[in-house]
């Protein structure tokens, strides 16, 4: 019976096996060793032997290692020439020699979240990687990023604007520098269009709006652009905050407070569906200027990266249109108006090269003016330097960009993105969502939506837990 | 004059018939047309009001913008793909034919606990065990690699199970003879039975080939450098990258559609009996 | 299954060398089964009983996970939604591939396999590429689908964008893709019928109705019931479709639970416990009603014996 015995062998193995991976599982999360040796794609060999011939051993590096340490980063795909500033920042940086050699991965977004997802989950997430405001609060308190005050040097953080500041801290340390700083909702308009139609007047209050957008409507044109539905849960903040004075839960993070201001709000939507001013189905997401440059849209709400879209991808409206703070319902434009938001770098809690990440950071983002304010030149001056010297080599520097103003003026009137979880944001979009699709009315679609806010406090445990209180 | 009646009912239903089935043929390849027209039409006309059906010119201003666009690396994924797809295609026919010829031919302990191990896999979702998975094949430092889009989809138990149901069913006398000759039965499998299953390996090969050159999750959550990635990603990303340039959407969709096809036409006859086969079982 | 019905007991000397080469032939098959299926379904339902986050030690919290599942709203929508295209999808696909493969029967032999080659097309492409397709098809401003409605003097249709058109915009290439696999299907099925049964039909003087009803259907139970299954299970593991066409909106009207599982899993903020958690459920509900196959089969096989 040698077979037998030989065969149970084998299927004990495999059992133990079984066993064994199924117990240990929980030891994945725990090891960040494997990851950084796959990494290496042959794109980026050329710039890293260039600087293997120039690397100087760094005081901060471990000794021993005469090779530069890899510092992965991944970015975001936006706009191209984005892409193409960060790639030639990311070459300069690598043939300087600081000891640490760059390599940078363009992810578009929707494809991130799930890289992000899977990078994480098998503790390979890139040692730095790009991060909006309002993601960094749950990052550091699920200690997925490390705390910067001890990487980057002190006068890195001093030189932040006070906003900015506040924006990237918590629990009394920084977790993120900033990149720019944005607010996340503009009126963008056709002057030739407006012109033509005999608006004299740039809408302030909802009412105009409509009424512009009606008299701009024609047969291929639609008046207005509103933000797709999946995009209000973010892009709303500014007008939520505008209309009823506070955000959807209260400070405390133990109630929602959705009330008449969220239904407003919501009926504003449904009217502009119901007056066939928008087009009933977006021609573009709410972050691409597309539908607008195209001429299918009159007046588009989006943030104040969509100049630098017009300027690059659209020439021939760059003296034909117009940026103006949203109209709110009562035509108050001293009030909040918008969310400053925009991108930061954060560093991976299990990176091996944290210095590096920071060496990277701090050249990139913190060290020298004019490597910052290129950035801001490329972007059409219509973001916003998070860094008070860059700010005033900015204004000083700043061209006759008509916009500069209104932007400037909106990302004083914006308050910070909110940290709550996103589910609640979701929550508040799928109000809209109803109400504008005629599913229920808005104060139905309120009462649903206080009610799955308040499961989502109760099952997420939400009560006091607002790190910023 | 009944019989004559009775004819000219059926001519005219064959008629009406044929006419039916050619509307329903064109409507089902309208969207493929529609796509190819696409491609060639510029950014003004590919969506322009009122509609254009054919383009001005014909101009494969698209195609170029697909395939020379540096951060996608279109050309270079239709190639990993493939590659992938190929290798794939190999080695699950051996594996799979080996275990199939196993079940069907052969005696041994633990035959049937080892038969539904191997079919079970046919019953379990994918998303089920998508993170896992993921985690499975971090762990043993698979990401980013070949290897990691190969393997893991090369045993199928529906393959197996097709196989076993194709070996049942050819004669016993066949390796009885081979056997008296002293033949081995890995002798009797590679001279015997792989020669005499074509028509199974066109069917599954051309499957599975199908399956691996439309997959999509499993490489998303698997393959983060662009050296290999999966032409569905790239799909998938072309909205986010192209917006409504649809005319190079079209052109990269267009291509990405192509390789099954051609291997449907060569292998038309097989994968229709195929898809009766299993849908028959 | 003649030849595989051997009892352990007759198992000879000669089958004993036999085995070990039938265990070395089968070692590829069940290693990578172990490592790539087994090995993630076990760790799945381990993962399933623990409050599980990437960057947190795992708590092990009993049926907990399961709980939170079946009380999350949008997984419920999900399940509701996933009903609703199952009542919507099933029947549709059923009717139509039956109803055309009456029309392929009376054409040419010759034509008959030109329509199935031209209907089997779709079929082979991907639900990405065939989402990426549609939603040019539909777009709301220049879309050919809208422009020809505007000719015909209708409004535009918002078909990722209103709830009830989204349904359909999801339906439309589901059908699209499946329809030559179920139409070849059913096609075979009907010229399995012996032909003799409508002849002694038609001689009785039996309508063509009554001939469906009496022989074409009770013939081709099995078909009817095998194809709805897998119809079934497939529209319950929904996932491109939406995923490309309408993220699971309007107000997740066409949210499926696969798409709620995967957007799930790409939310890191989320914990991973309670997701795996409704996973596993899934597996149990799409192997619950695979099994009424084997139940078919089974039947069929007594009905046979």
């Amino acid at each position: 019976m040698k077979l037998r015995k030989m065969v149970a062998m084998v299927l004990t193995g495999m059992m133990l096996i079984l066993a064994l991976s199924g117990c240990s599982a929980d030891n994945a999360e725990t090891s960040a060793d494997k990851p950084k040796d796959s990494s290496s794609t042959d794109t980026k060999t050329e710039t890293e032997t260039k600087t293997e011939t120039k690397t100087e051993t760094d005081s901060e590096t471990p000794a021993s290692t005469k090779e530069p340490v890899t510092v992965v980063v991944w970015n975001q795909i936006f706009e191209e020439w984005n892409q193409e500033f960060f790639t030639q920042k990311a070459e300069e940086y690598n043939a300087l020699g600081r000891g640490y050699v760059v390599e940078q991965s363009f992810i578009a977004g929707d494809a991130w979240t799930e890289r992000m997802t899977a990078a994480q989950a098998g503790g390979t997430a890139p040692d730095t990687y790009v991060l909006s405001y309002n993601g960094i609060v749950s990052a550091a308190r699920d200690s997925m990023i490390l705390p910067l005050d001890d990487l980057l040097p002190a006068e890195a953080f001093n030189d932040l604007n006070d906003n900015v500041k506040e924006m990237v801290s918590y629990d009394g340390k920084y977790w993120a520098y900033p990149q720019l700083v944005e607010p996340s909702t503009v009126l963008y308009y056709r002057t030739d269009l407006f012109e033509e139609a005999g608006i004299t007047k740039v809408p302030t209050t909802w009412d105009e709006l409509i009424e512009a957008a009606k008299k701009l409507t024609t047969n291929d044109m639609f008046g207005l652009s509103i933000p797709d539905f999946p995009s209000m849960g973010w892009c709303t903040w500014g007008l939520q905050h505008a209309t009823s004075g506070h955000l959807a839960i209260n400070d405390n993070w133990d109630a929602p407070l959705i009330d008449q201001g969220y239904i407003d709000l919501a009926n504003f939507y449904k009217e502009c569906y119901d007056t066939g001013v928008v087009p009933e189905q977006s021609l573009a997401g709410y972050a691409t200027m597309q539908d607008f440059g195209e001429g299918n849209v009159a007046m588009k709400f989006c943030g104040s990266w969509g100049v630098a879209q017009i300027i690059n991808d659209y020439p021939e409206l760059a003296d034909k249109f117009a940026v103006a703070a949203p109209p709110t319902k009562d035509g108050n434009q001293d009030t909040v108006l918008a969310t400053n938001g925009g991108w930061t770098y954060v560093i991976d809690a299990k990176t091996d090269a944290a210095e590096g990440a920071a060496d990277y950071i701090s050249w990139l983002l913190a060290e020298d003016i004019e490597t910052s304010a290129e950035f801001f030149q490329l972007a059409s001056y219509a973001k916003a330097a998070p860094r008070k010297s860059v700010t005033e080599y900015l204004n000083a520097n700043a061209g006759d960009s008509t916009w500069a103003e209104t932007v400037n003026y909106v990302s004083a009137h914006a308050i910070s993105e909110p940290i709550y979880p996103w589910d609640i944001s979701v929550a508040v979009a799928l109000m809209f969502e109803n109400t504008a699709l005629g599913m229920m009315s808005a104060e139905d679609a309120a009462a649903e939506t206080t009610a799955s806010i308040q499961a989502i406090i109760d099952n997420q445990g939400l009560a006091g837990k607002n790190p910023r209180k | 004059m009944v019989i004559i009646m009775k004819n000219t009912t059926k001519t005219i239903s064959r008629i009406v018939n044929s006419i039916i089935a050619l509307a329903v043929a064109f409507i089902a390849l309208f969207p493929l047309l529609w796509m190819v027209l696409a491609s060639f039409k510029n950014k003004k006309e590919v969506l322009a009001v009122p509609l254009k059906i054919l383009p001005k010119v014909w101009s494969m201003e698209n195609f170029k913008t697909v395939f020379e666009d540096g951060t996608m690396a279109y050309a270079r994924s239709i190639f990993v793909t493939m590659l992938v797809a190929v290798i794939a295609v190999v080695l699950s026919l051996l594996i799979n034919m080996m275990a199939g010829y196993v079940f069907a031919r052969m005696n041994f302990y633990f035959k049937k606990f080892l038969w539904i191990y191997c079919i079970i896999s046919m019953y379990i979702p994918g998303m089920t065990i998508l993170l896992t998975s993921y985690l499975v094949v971090h762990r043993l430092g698979m990401l980013d690699t070949l290897a990691v889009l190969i393997l893991p989809g090369v045993v199928s138990g529906y393959n197996i199970f097709f196989f076993r149901q194709f070996f049942l069913n050819l004669p016993l006398s066949l390796e009885e003879a081979a056997m008296i000759d002293g033949a081995g039965r890995i002798k009797i499998f590679f001279r015997i039975f792989i020669p005499l299953s074509k028509s199974p390996m066109v069917v599954l090969g051309a499957g599975t080939f199908i399956g691996y050159w439309n997959s999509f999750l499993w490489p998303s959550m698997t393959i983060t450098q662009p050296k290999y990635m999966q032409i569905m990603q790239i799909i998938r990303s072309l909205k986010s990258v192209y917006s409504t340039n649809y005319g190079a959407i079209m052109a990269g969709t267009a291509i990405a559609v192509i390789p099954p096809i051609v291997l449907f036409f060569i292998f038309q006859k097989h994968i229709v009996k195929g898809v009766v086969l299993s849908g028959l079982k | 299954m003649k030849h595989g019905k051997k009892d352990h007991n007759s198992i000879t000397n000669l089958d004993k060398r036999d085995m070990k080469i039938a265990y070395i032939m089968l070692f590829p098959a069940l290693i990578m089964l172990t490592i790539f299926v087994i090995i993630p379904l076990i760790m799945a339902i381990q993962k399933s009983f623990y409050d599980w986050n990437f960057y947190v030690e795992s708590i092990f919290v009993g049926f907990e996970n399961y709980k939170i599942i079946v009380n999350t709203v949008y997984f419920q929508k999900a399940v509701v939604n996933a009903v609703k295209f199952i009542v919507l999808i099933v029947p549709l696909m059923l009717l139509v591939s039956f109803g055309f493969a009456h029309v392929l029967k009376n054409l040419t032999s010759k034509m008959a396999t030109m329509i199935k080659t031209a209907i089997y097309i779709p079929g082979i492409i991907s639900g990405i590429a065939a989402s990426v397709i549609f939603i040019f098809v539909m777009d709301y401003k220049g879309g050919i689908i809208n422009q020809v409605l505007m000719q015909l003097g209708f409004d535009r249709v918002a078909f990722l964008n209103n709830p009830f058109w989204a349904s359909v915009a999801i339906i439309i290439p589901t059908v699209w893709l499946g329809l030559g696999g179920n139409t070849i299907l059913m096609y075979a099925g009907l010229m399995n019928v012996p032909s003799e049964y409508y002849e002694a039909a038609s001689v009785d003087g039996a309508t063509s109705f009554k001939q469906l009803i009496y022989i074409t259907i009770p013939q081709m139970k099995n078909i009817f019931v095998l194809m709805c299954i897998s119809l079934t299970t497939g529209t319950l593991q929904m996932f491109d479709i939406p995923y490309m066409l309408t993220g699971g909106g309007p107000s997740n009207s066409t949210l499926t639970p696969m798409l709620y599982l995967y957007n799930n899993y790409r939310d890191t903020s989320k914990g991973m416990g309670y997701t795996i958690a409704g996973a596993v459920l899934m597996l149990i509900i799409i192997t619950a009603i695979n099994s009424v196959v084997f139940a078919v089969i089974r039947s069929e096989k007594t009905v046979e014996g």
